[in-house]
């Protein structure tokens, strides 16, 4: 049992599934891959270009070691990697077990899916039938549908049906007799009554009679497809193929609001010209139905003014939807800004929205981008739209209220809806059958801080399963699950696939290189420690430095503010002290580095009157990870202001937290957003301190609920279901105030307080309060310098955080993956995200430091020695400094973790020595000879 | 005038601080959208929008609060309950507002509360409304002689049209009364 190799089952193909398979995959473990549609891909598949970079380049995702092993495609169009199973057009039937042993039976719709399921709906409603058998189609079912009972029984006689929905009250024949009837016929038939709620006992009736449950009328499509999903399993569950896995991780993502639901204010599918953000992605698509045009999808003329409205079917309590879907804010961003700069023909852009949700490190850069090439932002929300009867060519008259109360109108030819994400029929099930924790709307509520851990041991979970989120949290979440799933099968003892390499030519062999097996951890707060912990519990030596007396980092300040992180934190700093493998430098930073990437030696310098004894002493690691965190960003003072009631967030948390805030009568508070942030200088979103403020706000109004709250905010940002606190601080009667850049409220110092002035957008009316408190939330400045950063060769991004290789695809390396970052020096954000970011630096940690040896690929470039002439000039060519001289063999090496296969060296090599495949002279030449002779 | 006076009046009246509180908290959830300001068919002859006055509300800021109109225009159509993403009960806290200005007698709301009483007696009474009569007790009760006359070009032009019978056949005591008694006394309770 032992000597097994370890296996995890992903369910799910979008890009949190396939960065989880191929992580897993990386790290040598296998990888079941299941998908029901019949591609993976996902949502991605549909999106040629993602937010925050206007490209693609989910191709990056592509593993840089063992690259022989995956098919070098686009991961758009599919994946192949030799660890990984894909099974598309596939059903999970049953899931049942523990960590190290889940058995799991599934089965491809090919042979014997939902097309062995048909399935006969009897009502004498039209409507009823007809909406029945467009959902049970969507889904790959067969369907029949009969107006009477007595056409049932027809149909029951010629056709082979596995289920019957029958209404009970039907004129003629009765459902129920229907039931005894069809029983007759078929007594394996399983036979689901529907019924109008009065009429419950009834059906209760039927079901000693025979029938297997019932549905009460109005029901939701989700419940009617849970009701047949059960009759399928049941009926397919002896061809199943069943298998065991140590791991189950849950990447199903989300689905979107279908905005014809409900009330349909907009007009979706009444109105040519209103569509979902979706549709309009495959309209800007240049593989898209539109070719190079964008062209109204009826009229087929060019579009001129396009309109986006945000939150439909999000923050909206009249769909059911109190959260905010934590993305689309962004999407609308991406579509307008590529609208208008990529078809000359679009002169009006603009985006309606309640706040633009641009959190995080590079989306408020990208918005401002929009703005700047003319996109227009309005801060409104259209009620409903009706068609323009009166207006030429269709176009869509758009009403709105500005906040002063001026009614505008404009035309539009085009409005884009950005629906909202919302949990879908598998999620719902599955949390049902595997009795998941769930939140209140139904997403999969992550274990309190291990991010990707499920209510259920050994099933994990990430990306929008576990509530909205964007690419770059879905990806980061899915590696943080990746090491789940490796913790689990190292528990149970696994193996890795054996390693390939061994039985490759010698040539190959001769060119390996072996990283030093131990990481290097810069930064002792809670990011750095989580990766220590994580790295060192899989068995490798880590070296954990900290250049103050004590480990914690910001979390010392910020515990008693988060719920449980006082424990969580001791807890930590005690299992980092006990473990054997982790060897604590604190006082100490990181000197200097010698060595290759891979095989660095790291010189530790004590600061200042540092008592540590391992002072000095050189850390062989092969691998580096980055935590040294951040701070709040630049207070004017280091104190707080406290004659006139001047403190920044951090400082007042500790007021708060002392106790020492006397609100025997009611305070006046004011609480002051993005100061010093989103504008030039500090272009990006802290996505912290609004969730802070919130707190902030409620414990001030818990202190004393008279005491006046107001919250001057540019955007509250409250991503996902953060949304709830915001709705929930409203409730406790905290007063929030919109202002812009140009337009903040003025505060003037008094002698004892501060007088706040303001204009209320809405009421147009000067408004005033003698503060007691104002609480400037400044956001969060990266503590990494660029000294750190270019030991090794990683740098700093714009805005001052570590400069991933991508955004998006892999958030938490350089371009050199040994070289990795977690926490807020890689990005702002909440202590979920740090751990989430950590636990992935670790994940990839521990893969690398797995396979300890390395060998070039079909990609990289490769040595001639017999040519090489040892000039060097290759060395300085390669822009990733993957060259080098092997002191020991006096060789050239090419590093196979760093080669990009770009060929700059085979080109520059005057002996003909470096070499990559297809990136030689005569091939180069052909393709050059081919490009210029194309017909243009 | 109307703030020392209007907040005179409110503090003499706990029970109506009350009721404003009440409303207050039914619409704390607002996050000032818009969304029922751009919806109400009625908006255009308000002299504040309904946004404008849930912020009034929020804001504590009574005397904007009743020195407007705008809860008096509104035809309680619902059409921006319907709309409201906070799903918050918007044409019944107009009409509260109704209720608190008509307790409250302030005298820019004469005309209108004592058009409703006329209108809602006249209904007691008839079980119908008699456009006539109650117009007729509306002049009245409001005691200015300014007020019919201002209906004079109207009730010309109705007349003209035939909208108006000044002899109405003579119609038995309506059977609406027990229904007013029970709704009076649930809303005691
Ligand atoms: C103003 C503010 C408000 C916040 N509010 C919230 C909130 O409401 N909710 C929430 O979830 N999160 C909040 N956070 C974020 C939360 O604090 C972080 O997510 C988390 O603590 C980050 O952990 P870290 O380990 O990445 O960084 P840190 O906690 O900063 O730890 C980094 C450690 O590295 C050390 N170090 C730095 N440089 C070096 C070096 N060269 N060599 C060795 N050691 C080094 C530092 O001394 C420190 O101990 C807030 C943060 C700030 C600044
Ligand atoms: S990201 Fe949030 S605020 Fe923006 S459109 Fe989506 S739901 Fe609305
Ligand atoms: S206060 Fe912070 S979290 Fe809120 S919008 Fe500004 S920078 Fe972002
Ligand atoms: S120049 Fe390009 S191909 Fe050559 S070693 Fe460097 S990265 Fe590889
Ligand atoms: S629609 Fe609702 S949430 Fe929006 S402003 Fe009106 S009351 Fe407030
Ligand atoms: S109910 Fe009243 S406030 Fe609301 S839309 Fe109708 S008239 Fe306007």
């Amino acid at each position: 049992m032992t000597d097994q190799i370890g296996k995890t089952l992903v369910i799910g193909g979008g890009i949190s599934g396939i960065r989880a398979s191929l992580d897993l995959a990386q790290a040598g473990f296998q990888v079941i891959l299941m998908e029901q549609a019949d591609r993976v891909g996902g949502l991605l598949s549909q999106l040629d270009t993602q937010f925050p970079t206007s490209t693609c380049g989910m191709c990056r995702m592509l593993p840089m070691m063992d690259r022989d092993h995956v098919d070098p495609q686009c991961l758009r169009r599919g994946l192949a990697h030799d660890n990984i199973e894909i099974c598309v057009s596939t059903d999970l039937i049953s899931l049942t077990g523990e960590p190290g042993h889940f058995t799991v039976s599934f089965i491809a719709q090919t042979d014997g899916g939902r097309q062995e399921c048909p399935v006969l709906v009897v009502d004498d409603e039209k409507i009823v039938r007809d909406s029945m058998k467009e959902w049970l189609r969507e889904e790959g079912y067969p369907v029949q549908t009969a107006e009477s009972a007595a056409t049932a029984l027809e149909l029951l006689k010629t056709g082979n049906f596995k289920a019957m929905l029958t209404d009970i009250k039907m004129p003629g024949m009765d459902g129920v007799t229907l039931l005894t009837r069809a029983k007759e016929i078929q007594p394996d038939l399983a036979v689901v009554m529907m019924t109008a709620y009065a009429a419950v006992d009834t059906a209760v009736e039927a079901m000693k009679q025979g029938a297997l449950d019932y549905l009460v009328k109005p029901f939701d499509p989700d419940a009617v497809l849970l009701m047949v999903d059960r009759i399928y399993k049941d009926a397919v569950a002896q061809n199943a193929r069943i298998d065991t896995v140590d791991a189950v991780i849950l990447a199903t993502g989300a689905t979107f609001f279908h905005p014809d639901q409900g009330i349909n204010a907009y007009g979706y599918g009444r109105i040519p010209g209103v569509v979902t953000n979706l549709e309009f992605e495959r309209m800007l698509s240049h593989a898209g139905p539109g070719g190079m045009d964008l062209t109204h999808p009826v009229t087929g003329r060019p579009v001129t003014r396009i309109a986006w409205f945000q939150c439909v079917g999000s923050r909206d309590i009249q769909t059911g939807t109190p959260f905010c879907s934590a993305t689309c804010c962004m999407i609308s961003v991406k579509q307008s800004l590529l609208a208008k700069t990529m078809y000359p023909h679009v002169t009006e852009a603009c985006v309606f929205y309640m706040d633009l949700r641009t959190w995080g490190k590079a989306s408020d850069a990208y918005a401002r981008q929009a703005e700047a090439a003319g996109v227009r932002f309005v801060r409104a929300r259209v009620h409903s739209l009706a068609p323009g009867l009166k207006e030429p060519d269709g176009a869509i008259p758009v009403v709105w209220m500005d906040p002063s109360g001026e009614r505008n109108q404009s035309l539009f030819d085009l409005v884009v809806l950005a629906p909202g994400q919302h949990p879908d029929a598998f999620l719902t099930g599955f949390v049902k059958d595997q009795e998941l924790t769930a939140d209140d709307w139904g997403f999969v509520r992550p274990e309190p801080f291990l991010p990707a851990h499920t209510s259920r041991p050994g099933i994990f979970a990430c990306g929008s399963a576990t509530g909205p989120k964007d690419i770059h949290d879905s990806v980061t979440g899915a590696t943080a699950a990746a090491l789940s799933a490796m913790q689990v099968m190292a528990g149970a003892g696994r193996h890795l696939v054996q390693n390939s390499e061994q039985t490759e030519s010698p040539v190959q062999q001769a060119a390996g290189i072996s990283l030093f097996p131990g990481a290097l951890v810069i930064g002792g707060g809670i990011a750095g420690m989580t990766a220590a912990l994580a790295i060192a519990d899989q068995g490798f030596e880590v070296d954990l430095v900290e250049k103050t007396d004590h480990l914690g980092g910001n979390l010392v300040w910020l515990k008693k503010g988060i719920q449980g992180a006082d424990d969580f934190l001791e807890q930590q700093m005690a299992a980092v002290q006990a473990h054997d493998r982790i060897r604590i430098h604190t006082r100490n930073c990181a000197a200097e580095t010698t060595g290759r990437p891979g095989r660095w030696i790291t010189r530790l310098t004590p600061v200042e009157d540092a008592v540590d004894q391992s002072a000095g002493v050189p850390v062989r690691h092969g691998v580096v990870v980055l935590a040294v965190g951040g701070v709040e960003a630049g207070p004017d003072a280091p104190e707080p202001d406290q004659k006139s009631g001047f403190y920044t967030q951090q400082q007042f948390q500790q007021l708060l937290d002392g106790n020492d805030i006397d609100s025997g009568s009611p305070l006046q508070v004011a609480l002051f957003q993005c100061h010093g942030s989103r504008e030039p200088g500090r272009e990006y979103c802290s996505r912290v301190c609004c969730p802070r403020s919130l707190d902030q706000a409620m414990q001030l109004k818990s202190l004393n609920p008279d005491t006046r709250v107001v919250i001057f905010y540019r955007d509250m940002m409250t991503p996902g279901l953060t949304e709830a606190d915001y709705t929930e601080a409203r409730k406790k009667g905290v007063v929030f105030v919109p202002y812009e850049p140009g337009n903040a409220p003025n505060l003037a110092a008094e002698d004892t307080g501060c007088k706040v002035t303001w204009t209320d957008p809405i009421l147009g009316r000067a408004m005033e309060m003698d503060a007691d408190y104002v609480i400037l939330a400044k956001g969060i400045r990266s503590g990494l310098s660029k000294d750190l950063a270019h030991m090794f060769e990683a740098d700093l991004d714009g805005s001052g955080f570590f400069d991933q290789a991508d955004i998006k695809w892999r958030p938490v390396e350089a371009m050199d993956p040994r070289v990795l970052a977690c926490g807020i020096c890689l990005e702002p954000g909440s202590l979920a995200l740090t751990l989430a970011s950590a636990r992935a630096a670790a994940a990839k940690a521990v893969s690398l430091l797995g396979r300890q040896t390395f060998f070039p690929s079909q990609d990289t470039a490769r040595v001639r020695s017999a040519f090489c002439s040892l000039c060097r000039i290759c060395i300085d060519a390669c822009p990733f400094n993957a060259r080098f001289i092997d002191p020991e063999t006096r060789t050239l090496k090419v590093d196979p973790l760093a080669c990009q296969g770009c060929g700059i060296c085979a080109a520059a090599c005057p002996s003909g020595a470096a070499v990559v495949a297809g990136r030689s002279l005569a091939p180069m030449m052909k393709t050059i000879h081919a490009a210029l002779n194309a017909p243009l | 005038m109307h703030l020392t006076d209007i907040r005179e009046k409110l503090a003499a009246r706990p029970d109506l601080t009350r009721h404003l509180a009440q409303v207050k908290e039914q619409m704390a959830t607002c996050i000032q959208c818009g969304t029922c300001s751009s919806s109400c068919p009625n908006a255009g002859f308000m002299d504040m929008t309904p946004r404008r006055m849930w912020r009034a509300v929020l804001t504590d800021r009574v005397d904007m609060v009743f020195s407007s109109q705008t809860f008096m225009l509104c035809a309680s159509c619902y059409v921006c309950t319907l709309r409201c993403p906070r799903g918050l009960p918007l044409t019944d806290a107009m009409a509260e507002l109704k209720q608190v200005a008509f307790a409250l007698d302030l005298d820019r709301f004469r005309r209108s509360t004592r058009f409703y009483r006329a209108f809602m007696d006249n209904i007691r009474q008839y079980g119908r409304v008699r456009e006539t009569e109650m117009m007729a007790r509306y002049f009245l009760a409001v005691k200015d002689p300014r007020v019919p006359m201002s209906y004079t070009g109207m009730g010309i032009k109705l007349m003209a049209k035939h909208k108006l019978h000044p002899h109405f056949p003579t119609l038995g005591p309506g059977r609406l009364g027990p229904l007013f008694e029970r709704a009076t006394q649930q809303q005691e309770q």
